[in-house]
């Protein structure tokens, strides 16, 4: 049995656990409680405490599975153990939410120093009130000054297409390209 | 919280009276510290976050293995426990006890511990 | 003369939400239409880069309240940014340079020089928008082993992002598996 195993990170609200829900044939075992801190809880009511979990199964041989982390940064040690287990990441960026953006960046940083994976940065949110240019965006994450090559695209965690297109471009990130 | 005093109180109480206990913390479900007593190493935003983390994936593994209601769950490791329990719908207690403290007796002070929180959190 | 229009650049910095606009004077010959309006009369040629000016002024700055979202966060560490500087440090900033890049919590620093976590997060924050330190977490996973040091990193940090060669401890995935998931996605979606 072969797994494929893809993290999807991101602050509260960047679209996480709607990714994996989107995409996962399973429901989705998530561990997600109420929000208790005021400033969250008057945008959003649950949050991720563990990790939200889906898979894929592609046969009898090969699956894919999907974790999410919590978003807030007293849950760094979550991402540490997943961090350690998976073979590419997705890091998700609310565009409406540029006071987010130093977190992210902040994710950013702590998986770069640890790892080398295939990653890629999913900007959702692009619909909503106040969404951010992506080059706006990719500057506010300092991914210009550092030169890194990394691949950013919309998504709309809400749209499977959308998703698997996503998923599709950080296939892209291995070498040498799988044949299509 | 509305009683945060009393219940610093009480959790200072139940950590200095009881022999082996070392330390105490009540935590929001997700995770965020309401009060806490522990060793100075010990960073009380972590251990919030961590403590409702493991609980919350203990209930996903008693929901999902058919084990019904989790009590709670316990860390046993070389130097001493750590256990979680479930403190009514708004709070999660974390007790760390010495290894030498009975298991049968801790988790019946948690117990009490717990029925005395329980109509402070409301 | 120039003092006294830094310390007027200085009280902008307890303005609590505004939006400051720069502008690069350029050296050539003809004079851009914005650079028209600029108070050249007022200007006395002197000149100071604005990193300085944001380190200075934040070490007066008062109202940390509205920062309280930037500050970077207890179990942080620093790392620097820049190889070295021409900053005159005070002696906590000093400090705090002295230790980056080796994995101290910002709680750790403010155990051992006891000095208030806060304090510890003020000055780390100036020193952050001053673009000598940058906020990492630190936490127990071991750091991959890199070639070069953080402080010289900037261009080789996400070099190597295309390369198949994993670093943690997964085992690689076969091309079946990924030829096999494109044309899944492809299929279904
Ligand atoms: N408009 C819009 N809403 C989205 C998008 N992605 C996610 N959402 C919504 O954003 C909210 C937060 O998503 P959630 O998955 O809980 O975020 P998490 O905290 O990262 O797990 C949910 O109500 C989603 O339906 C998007 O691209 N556009
Ligand atoms: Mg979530």
């Amino acid at each position: 049995m072969e797994i494929l195993k893809i993290a999807v990170t991101g602050n509260v609200g960047a679209g996480k656990t709607t990714f994996i829900r989107t995409i996962s044939e399973i429901e989705v075992v998530d561990t997600e409680r109420r929000i208790t801190d005021e400033k969250i809880a008057s945008w959003k009511e649950n949050t991720t405490v563990a990790l939200d979990f889906g898979r894929l199964t592609l046969n009898s041989e090969q699956i894919v599975h999907m974790y999410g982390t919590p978003g807030q940064a007293r849950f760094d040690f979550m991402w540490d153990i997943i961090l350690n287990k998976v073979h590419a990441y997705i890091l998700l960026v609310a565009v409406h939410r540029p006071q987010d953006f130093r977190g992210a960046r902040r994710i950013l940083t702590y998986i770069n120093q640890r790892v080398q994976i295939p990653m890629i940065i999913g900007l959702t949110h692009t619909d909503c009130e106040g969404a951010w240019q992506k080059d706006d965006v990719i500057l506010a994450l300092g991914l210009t000054n550092q030169n890194i090559d990394l691949p950013v695209v919309d998504v709309n965690a809400e749209n499977p297409n959308s998703v698997a297109q996503c998923l599709l471009t950080l296939l892209e990130q291995w070498q040498p390209k799988p044949t299509t | 919280m509305v009683q945060a005093s009393m219940l610093n109180e009480i959790i200072q109480k139940f950590v200095t009276s009881i022999s082996g206990i070392e330390g105490a913390a009540l935590v929001t479900p997700d995770g965020l510290s309401l009060v806490s007593v522990l060793p100075s190493s010990m960073d009380e935003e972590r251990t919030a976050a961590m403590s409702a983390a493991i609980l919350s994936l203990g209930e996903r593994i008693g929901q999902e293995l058919v084990r019904g209601l989790v009590a709670r769950i316990v860390v046993e490791g070389e130097k001493g426990y750590s256990v979680m329990v479930s403190c009514g719908r708004d709070a999660v207690l974390l007790v760390l006890a010495s290894k030498e403290t009975k298991q049968g007796l801790l988790f019946l002070e948690i117990k009490r511990l717990v029925r005395e929180l329980m109509p402070l959190l409301g | 003369m120039f003092q006294l229009q830094l310390e007027e650049v200085n009280k902008l910095f307890t303005i609590t939400s505004a939006e400051f606009k720069f502008e690069e004077i350029n050296n050539e010959p003809q004079v851009s239409s914005s650079e028209k309006n600029f108070p050249w009369e007022e200007m006395t040629g002197k000149q100071k880069k604005a990193t300085k000016i944001s380190l200075e002024a934040m070490r007066d700055y008062f109202n940390w309240d509205y920062l309280k979202e930037k500050m970077p966060f207890r179990n942080s560490g620093l790392n620097k940014l820049v190889d070295k500087h021409d900053f005159q440090l005070l002696p906590l900033e000093t400090y705090l340079w002295n230790t980056a890049n080796s994995n101290i919590s910002l709680r750790k620093i403010a155990q051992e020089k006891q000095v208030p976590l806060e304090k510890i997060q003020q000055t780390a924050l100036s020193m952050i928008f001053a673009g000598l330190l940058e906020e990492v977490s630190i936490i127990n996973m071991p750091m991959k082993t890199t070639k070069y040091s953080i402080a010289s990193s900037s261009k080789s940090n996400f070099a190597d992002i295309n390369n198949t060669n994993i670093s943690n401890n997964q085992p690689k995935i076969s091309n079946s598996l990924l030829s096999n998931l494109i044309a899944f996605l492809r299929k279904h979606f």
